[in-house]
């Protein structure tokens, strides 16, 4: 078993596809989902993405594009690709682990800024008040949270996603603007794309922590597809390096006891028990879709299914607090309990 | 004194799973009318005195405009009434209940919704004589509004609730018997033409046209294969303007009456439901489509341009009826004259292409009056003007500017279009000279009238044109606080847009 530091570059552009890329349409009385005319990419790839493109590595690797013979590619990769619903632990083939996806900067390491920074890049000043909602003098109602990145290892320095010229702060990626036609059969049928492809001047990487059964990986260069477009990325694997630490604090001034609380550190699935567990949270739900596909001899890698049912996830950055320990506890469990989540990196907290 | 409130959502997030007009109709008339007026009404009929409404004034008449969306999100009362509260809030969300399982949701899958989805949330306060109690209550509602139940495996209930919106009755309420909430090019096509017999045939193919996915494209197809109406037909007829506005400095005026005079309290919100009344009214006249109106905040479609005015010229209507209620009301006057910057109101307006997805023009014309409109001074129009080709252009401008006022002249405009074209053409061509004599009238005035000396050029409509031309230079040179470029850069746009404005269909 080898633990790596797994650097996914972007070649040029990339795109990686919302929920909002669907649009839901009546048809024969049944609700089917279509290609949205305006789309833009997410800018951090899911998940599922990632563990999309390092089965797909693995299958390169040993000549298996396209599988050629079954038992090998399920030693590899698994049997089928990441089904949230399913109750068993999943077997990934040599992939056991992943952590959460995270952004290197010029070899700083960065995630999507937990929900307590305002527009003005200023934590929320929290006065908790006993059976009652805290007092935060410094949030406005009517302004934003900041949509943005911090550094992990030092929470005050702020990253934007693009250029923004309110919080003048620098900025990862550029906006790639497609206009297509043809898309649809209809006549006249335009969509507009947004990609994005990294500020130039700045060396841009997703990484991931990964646990996989294969050695060899090191000093060797990569070239897969990822995304919804296959844009190209470079991935290399270190064995030397790791993530640093997060270390997040909330800024509390009050007379109170504080609660306890958690940050999510990725994309959480969790069932609704969980509603009645915290008190107050500054969260976000957002719908989650991903591609499905089943290890088969000949398949031609790239043809997935979108997932049906629609599933909920607490994004990132998502702050929750609790007033009894149990709750928080139970918390815990109910985050744990879904087992082939946090495997592949959704899932994953710290307590504050 | 205690105070109970309650603010109710999560409005914007189903707004956002809208994908046309009607939805998004629907998802805001859902908590404007279907949540807060039932509250309000269950609590007068509780026993709660109009006298002890401090939020919404609570006579909101909806004669003439039942199908808008008339009561806002929040709600504040005198007295300790959360028991009150949580029993109509119950009651208030079965209704709902039973409105979605029409739609197909299960009762099951209904009832996730209730508890997990929607929200009513309660405050209740205890707050000082002479402290500004909206102004505090509206703090803890807004912070009681940041946690978010999640749905772990979501069924979907309002996406089925949106699509079949015509099943509910909700939608019977308002529009039983009739067409349902007009489709986007029904909108911009609306009022094309004034003449009766054109427009009869107009309203016949609206009327026509079946309720399907690709509605606006046989809506078009088939006035373009009209024989008169095809002349009328204009590139912006398939364009939808999406405005959202909201005051400014209410907050402040808020603050003043709690300062000066709290019996003025109730004068300023009927003048708030006064103005929402009567800016839904001159929406609807024009052609447009109000969604929701609530006090100072609106939201609304419109079509680009009518048979005589364009979407510039209703925003200037609103804010003549805003001043009037508002600004001049009698009994506010000596309120507002203390006020150092009065209050106004700001819009963001974003302009796209019919197939543009909706639920992102809406949130254009939200960004443009949040991010832009509402920086700084306020009282600005800031408006986003995508093309089909992908080409955007955008614009905040002061309302009280003379940029503004020239601008809104140079619109109403009408001068050949091979001739706009070529001043369009040049104003790019000639930016080295125009850097030059931006700032110098005289020297404009020679330009003009060296390069644009043809017969076509001696009109009097050219030569009005080539007049406002000019001051409209100066004065955005004088917006654009001297910067050269971004003065060409706003008057090429104006040019663009104005050409836009009158340009035949493709």
């Amino acid at each position: 078993m080898a633990k790596y530091l797994v650097k996914f570059q972007p070649v040029d552009m990339f795109f990686f596809g919302q929920e909002t890329k669907y649009r839901p349409k009546k048809e024969s009385g049944k609700i089917s989902y279509e290609a949205d005319y305006f789309q833009k990419s997410a800018f951090f790839p899911q998940q599922t993405t990632i563990l999309g493109a390092l089965r797909y590595l693995l299958l390169q690797k040993h000549g298996q594009i396209p599988i050629q013979d079954q038992t090998t590619a399920e030693q590899l990769i698994g049997t089928e690709s990441f089904d949230a619903l399913q109750s068993n632990q999943q077997n990934f083939g040599k992939i056991k682990r992943l952590s959460p996806v995270f952004l290197m900067v010029d070899n700083n390491i960065h995630m999507p800024a937990p929900k307590d920074i305002n527009e003005n890049l200023d934590q929320l000043i929290f006065n908790f008040k006993k059976d009652n909602l805290p007092v935060i003098k410094n949030y406005e109602a009517k302004k934003s949270f900041f949509e943005g990145m911090i550094r992990i290892s030092d929470p005050t320095e702020f990253l934007n996603y693009t250029k923004n010229e309110k919080t003048q702060k620098d900025y990862a990626f550029v906006e790639v603007e497609k206009i297509g036609i043809n898309k649809k059969k209809t006549e006249d049928a335009f969509y507009k794309q947004i990609s994005f492809k990294p500020n130039p001047g700045k060396n841009i990487a997703f990484v991931v922590e990964v646990e996989i059964e294969e050695d060899d990986l090191e000093n060797k260069i990569f070239h897969i597809p990822m995304g919804a477009e296959k844009n190209t990325f470079r991935v290399e694997f270190f064995k030397n390096l790791s993530l640093p630490e997060i270390n997040y604090k909330l800024i509390v001034k009050s007379n109170e006891p504080i609660p306890k609380s958690i940050l999510l550190i990725s994309d959480t699935f969790v069932d609704e028990k969980v509603n009645n567990l915290f008190y107050f949270s500054i969260s976000e739900t957002k719908p989650f879709r991903y591609l499905r596909n089943k290890t088969e001899k000949n398949t031609k890698y790239g043809k997935f299914s979108v997932t049906k049912q629609k599933l909920q996830l607490y994004r990132r950055g998502s702050i929750f607090f609790f007033d009894k320990q149990e709750n928080l506890d139970a918390f815990i469990k109910a985050i744990n309990q879904y087992r082939n989540f946090v495997q592949i990196g959704y899932n994953h907290y710290i307590t504050l | 004194m205690k105070y109970t409130a309650i603010t109710i959502g999560p409005i914007y997030k189903t707004i956002n799973q809208a994908r046309k007009t009607r939805e998004i109709w629907a998802a805001s008339f859902l908590f404007s009318r279907g949540i807060m007026q039932e509250f309000i009404d269950k609590l007068l009929n509780q026993g709660i005195a109009k006298e002890d409404f401090i939020v919404p004034y609570p006579d909101i008449q909806t004669e003439g405009l039942k199908e808008i969306g008339l009561f806002p999100d929040r709600l504040i009362v005198r007295e300790s009434r959360k028991d009150m509260f949580e029993k109509v809030a119950k009651e208030v969300l079965q209704k709902i209940k039973s409105e979605f399982h029409g739609a197909g949701c299960s009762d099951e899958d209904a009832e996730k919704y209730l508890k997990n989805y929607f929200y009513i949330n309660i405050v209740e306060e205890d707050i000082p004589e002479g402290e500004n109690v909206i102004d505090k209550i509206s703090q803890k509602l807004a912070i009681s509004e940041l946690s978010e139940k999640i749905i772990s495996r979501d069924p979907d209930c309002i996406t089925k609730f949106l699509l079949n919106i015509t099943k509910t009755d909700l939608h019977k309420s308002v529009y039983a018997g009739e067409r349902s909430f007009p489709s986007l090019i029904e909108i911009s096509t609306g009022k094309m033409i004034d003449d009766k017999e054109l427009l009869d045939k107009l309203n016949k193919i609206h009327k026509e046209t079946k309720k399907k996915d690709n509605q606006d494209d046989d809506i078009i197809e088939k006035i373009k294969n009209h024989k008169t109406l095809k002349k009328h037909f204009k590139q912006a007829h398939k364009y939808i303007a999406i405005v959202q506005s909201d005051g400014d400095n209410v907050g402040k005026l808020i603050e003043q009456i709690y300062k000066s005079d709290t019996r003025k309290l109730p004068v300023f919100s009927k003048a708030l439901a006064d103005f929402a009344r009567n800016a839904s009214k001159k929406i609807k006249d024009y052609g447009g489509y109000p969604v929701y109106a609530g006090g100072d905040d609106l939201l609304f479609f419109a079509p680009v341009i009518t048979f005589n005015q364009n979407i510039f010229t209703l925003l200037n209507k609103i804010d003549d009826d805003f001043n009037k209620i508002i600004l001049q009301n009698q009994q506010l006057k000596d309120i507002v004259d203390k006020m150092d910057t009065k209050p106004s109101m700001s819009y963001g307006v974003s302009i796209t292409y019919y197939k543009f997805p909706l639920y992102e023009t809406r949130n254009l014309a939200y960004k443009m009056l949040t991010q832009k409109a509402k920086e700084e001074q306020k009282n600005k129009i800031a408006y986003y003007w995508q093309k089909h080709s992908g080409q955007s252009f955008e614009d905040t401008i002061g309302k009280n500017s003379d940029f503004y006022k020239k601008f809104v002249d140079l619109i109403k405009n009408n001068i050949q279009a091979s001739v706009l074209s070529s001043f369009i053409y040049n104003l790019n061509e000639h930016q080295f000279i125009l850097k030059e004599i931006i700032n110098q009238p005289d020297k404009l005035k020679n330009y003009f009238d060296n390069f644009y000396d043809e017969s076509e050029h001696k009109t009097p409509e050219v030569k009005a044109f080539k007049k406002l031309l000019i001051d409209l230079l100066q004065s955005a040179y004088s917006e654009s606080g001297g910067d050269v470029d971004k003065t060409l850069n706003k008057v090429y746009n104006v040019l663009r847009f104005y050409k836009f404005l009158n340009e035949k269909a493709q």
